[in-house]
């Protein structure tokens, strides 16, 4: 079910938010992950079949280095996380794409692993990029060590102490990824092979189950080097700090293109969250136990808040705003003022007059108390069709999509530099999508087609000068350059979250915004922007630990705090 | 020489910078890309015929003759071409039948129809002038069909099919080194030189990675 008006009927909702409204990447920039984000969706799915987590080879060293596996079985399939832990050299420590040595390297193996492939990936994991890998490795990653929080943790629990409290709420991980590959990278499975698996169909779960597993394995190896360093007087960390201990990504370009090249996908997860949206505003009356929640939550959503600080100008002042909008809402939303009629409805209008920050962190609590209407969703966050060009439609029909879908993009003048003034290219440099200044840097003409806006008018002008009668056939073979276009124009009509309604090109158009997009719907948080290009964030703090999987509440984790 | 193996992803995506590195616009490119990979993944030599198209000839402009029934592609370039013949196959104008004649690389033009059964859930036929005739499908490719450059082809719709999106490859796919080569090459025409200033604006630039 993939389809806008097939989500639609099935349950009682509220009008959904326009795409207009919804698609602006200033708004996509305030996303907050929610309970349909894709980590909260794996691990809820690895806490239903209660998977248990074994540890069949730990062979590291005293110092840390050496190999691991872990291995799950999920819906029938044993999927194994084969990591490598290796010496690094301070100079050689650098979270660029352009690196090429990490402190820790994996592989997401599906099945067991016998030694020779643990032998053959040893050769090969480590080097990354650089390396080939077989189709039974589902998803290759790196990460390093937050080195100076690292050493204190051992430090510490081999002195038989915790580590210093505050230092885990402001560094949040032990390690960081650097690059998460899937899907046919490098000689890794195509996605295909998965997707029959219905505990892995669903959108990064390979992704998400490594990663997970990676902060498992970053725990253990912490603890693993402070036992050795003082078997007699080390301890291990407290549960509660562990489960705060997440781990950390820095992301840059390289994520931004996939939104605007997957546009059915995009719609997929935009509509899913705004059904999800619109059916809980439905609801007339809130029972007691979910006004006792919402409030519960609203608590921690502040404490969050005031934990959220980072060394951005930007963002740190959308934080302060926010706080002070939130403690706002909270002095608002009481016991008595949820029990009228329409609460949720009342909550969401109630943001509206506030920060998008403020409006999109509502839309985050609203679903995640409504689980019941929420969940289901998730089946509908997959795309298994990429856009089609419809031949047969008309000229003139093709011109009216334009107008409904695109008529933003009419507006725009694209002769003014302003609105022109950046251009995505391809780097020669481990073919990194990079962001140049199209005035001021060379290789603008072989920029990257993401210039939907710029793409449209220039369709719509060409289509405006062609016999309205004709079909699109006949269109492109006079005009193939439109070919991308037109088909992404009728994509819209089916799918209307599939495209953002800004200009990429422009000079105020920031990548950032995109970056949180995507990366909320990962469920990642703290977002810790270091440029409006690239940004460190937090994944899978407060999940579960490996050995948590089947507790209670697993699902607990949203806008994770420190108490 | 031994072959290399690939992922269908990373033939795609390759094939596709490829084609945009040959000169043919990202839309188009695309459905190249897409076409060859389905004639790998259907055990035929996808990337070989893609290096054929890419080889054939200087880009130009699709002049089919188009009647009321029936159109006409003569001197078929297939990486040109063959968009339109799906399309007017397509385009529920009354075009019944597409003749191509002289077609430059047949095998990519039997990837398109295989990429068109695919996306848009349709079976075609494929008669080759004074030699077979035989159908096409999303995910099918019945027997092999040896089809020599030069050759003359008439295309129709024969049936409706369930629409698929994509195969279940769990092998890799084999391809030459030296066409990979090519691809390689072609692919690198659309990338940017590094600089130091686009180096300094990508993540985890200035700051230090040992905190």
């Amino acid at each position: 079910m993939n389809d806008h008006h097939a989500i639609e009927n099935e349950v009682p909702q509220m009008p959904l938010r326009e795409p207009d409204m919804v698609m602006r990447l200033s708004r996509l920039g305030a996303f907050y992950p929610t309970r349909l984000s894709f980590m909260r969706s794996l691990i809820r799915q690895l806490s239903t079949e209660k998977v248990d987590v074994r540890r069949p080879v730990w062979e590291i060293d005293e110092a840390g280095y050496g190999r691991a596996v872990y291995a799950i079985t999920l819906g029938g399939y044993v999927y194994s996380l084969v990591a490598f832990s290796t010496r690094l050299s301070p100079d050689q420590r650098t979270d660029r794409v352009i690196a090429e040595a990490w402190d820790t390297s994996y592989a997401l193996f599906d099945g067991v692993p016998t030694v020779d492939d643990l032998d053959r990936l040893e050769a090969n994991a480590p080097r990354q990029e650089a390396g080939r890998f077989s189709a039974t490795e589902l998803v290759i990653s790196r990460a390093n060590k937050s080195v100076r929080f690292f050493d204190h943790v051992v430090d510490r629990l081999a002195h038989g102490l915790q580590p210093d409290r505050s230092l885990v709420d402001s560094v949040g991980y032990l390690m960081r990824t650097t690059a998460v590959y899937g899907n046919g990278k490098f000689g890794i499975a195509d996605r295909a092979r998965i997707e029959g698996r219905s505990q892995l169909s669903g959108s990064f779960q390979a992704e998400m189950l490594t990663v997970w597993l990676i902060r498992g394995f970053s725990v253990d190896l912490v603890e693993h080097i402070a036992r050795c360093r003082s078997p007699e007087k080390s301890v291990l960390l407290d549960r509660d700090l562990k489960r705060h201990l997440g781990i950390g990504n820095s992301t840059g370009l390289g994520m931004a293109p996939f939104l605007v090249t997957h546009p059915i996908l995009l719609n997929n997860w935009i509509i899913s969250r705004e059904t999800a949206l619109a059916r809980v505003r439905a609801i007339k009356q809130a029972a007691p136990d979910r006004i006792e929640r919402v409030l519960a939550l609203m608590l921690r959503a502040r404490k969050h808040l005031l934990q959220w600080s980072v060394p951005d100008e930007r963002q740190m002042q959308r934080v302060t705003i926010l706080r002070n909008e939130w403690d706002a809402l909270i002095g608002v939303v009481t016991s008595q003022w949820l029990e009228a009629d329409y609460p949720w409805e009342r909550m969401m209008a109630l943001s509206q007059e506030r920060s998008q920050e403020c409006q999109e962190l509502m839309v985050s609590l609203l679903l995640e108390f409504n689980g019941d209407l929420v969940d289901g969703l998730t089946d509908c966050m997959v795309a298994t069709n990429e856009p089609r060009l419809v031949a047969s439609m008309t000229v003139a029909a093709l011109r009216a999509l334009c107008a409904r879908h695109f008529d933003w993009t009419l507006k725009i003048d694209f002769t003014d530099r302003r609105q022109t003034n950046q251009f995505w290219y391809v780097s020669e440099e481990k073919l990194e999508p990079r962001l140049g200044n199209r005035y001021e840097e060379p290789g603008s003409e072989l920029e990257m087609p993401l210039d939907i806006a710029r793409q449209v008018q220039a369709l719509d002008h060409d289509l405006a000068a062609f016999d309205d009668t004709k079909k699109i056939a006949e269109f492109l073979i006079a005009n193939p350059k439109h070919r991308e276009a037109a088909r992404r124009v009728q994509c819209a009509e089916l799918h209307p979250y599939s495209e953002i309604r800004d200009n990429l090109l422009a000079d105020d158009s920031l990548p950032i915004d995109m970056l949180r997009c995507k990366l909320s719907f990962f469920g990642a948080s703290k977002f810790d922007p270091k440029s409006d290009r690239w940004t460190r964030i937090t994944l899978y703090q407060g999940a579960p630990l490996l050995d948590e999987i089947t507790g209670e509440n697993a699902d607990d984790w949203w806008l994770p705090v420190l108490t | 020489m031994t072959d290399i193996e690939r992922s269908s992803n990373e033939i795609y995506t390759m094939l596709r910078k490829a084609a945009m590195g040959c000169g043919y616009d990202h839309g188009s490119a695309s459905d190249i890309a897409q076409a060859a990979v389905w004639l790998c993944e259907n055990g035929m030599d996808g990337v070989g015929a893609f290096v054929a198209a890419c080889n054939s000839g200087p880009i130009r402009m699709c002049q089919p003759e188009i009647k009321p029934q029936e159109a006409m592609f003569e001197n078929c370039i297939v990486s040109i071409d063959a968009h339109s013949v799906f399309d007017l196959l397509l385009a529920d104008a009354g075009i019944a039948s597409v003749y191509a004649t002289n077609i430059d690389v047949p095998d990519l033009l039997i990837g398109f129809a295989g990429l068109c059964a695919r996306v848009h859930g349709v079976e075609l036929v494929l008669a080759v002038e004074g030699g077979d005739k035989f159908a096409v499908a999303a995910d099918l490719l019945p027997g092999q069909h040896a089809l020599q450059s030069g050759c003359s082809v008439a295309l129709s719709i024969s049936g409706r099919q369930p629409q698929q999106a994509t195969l279940s490859p769990i092998s890799p796919l084999v391809i030459t080194p030296a066409n990979w080569a090519f691809c390689l090459e072609r692919a690198s025409r659309t990338y940017v030189p590094a600089t130091e200033e686009s180096r300094a604006k990508g993540a985890g630039a200035s700051l230090t990675d040992n905190d």
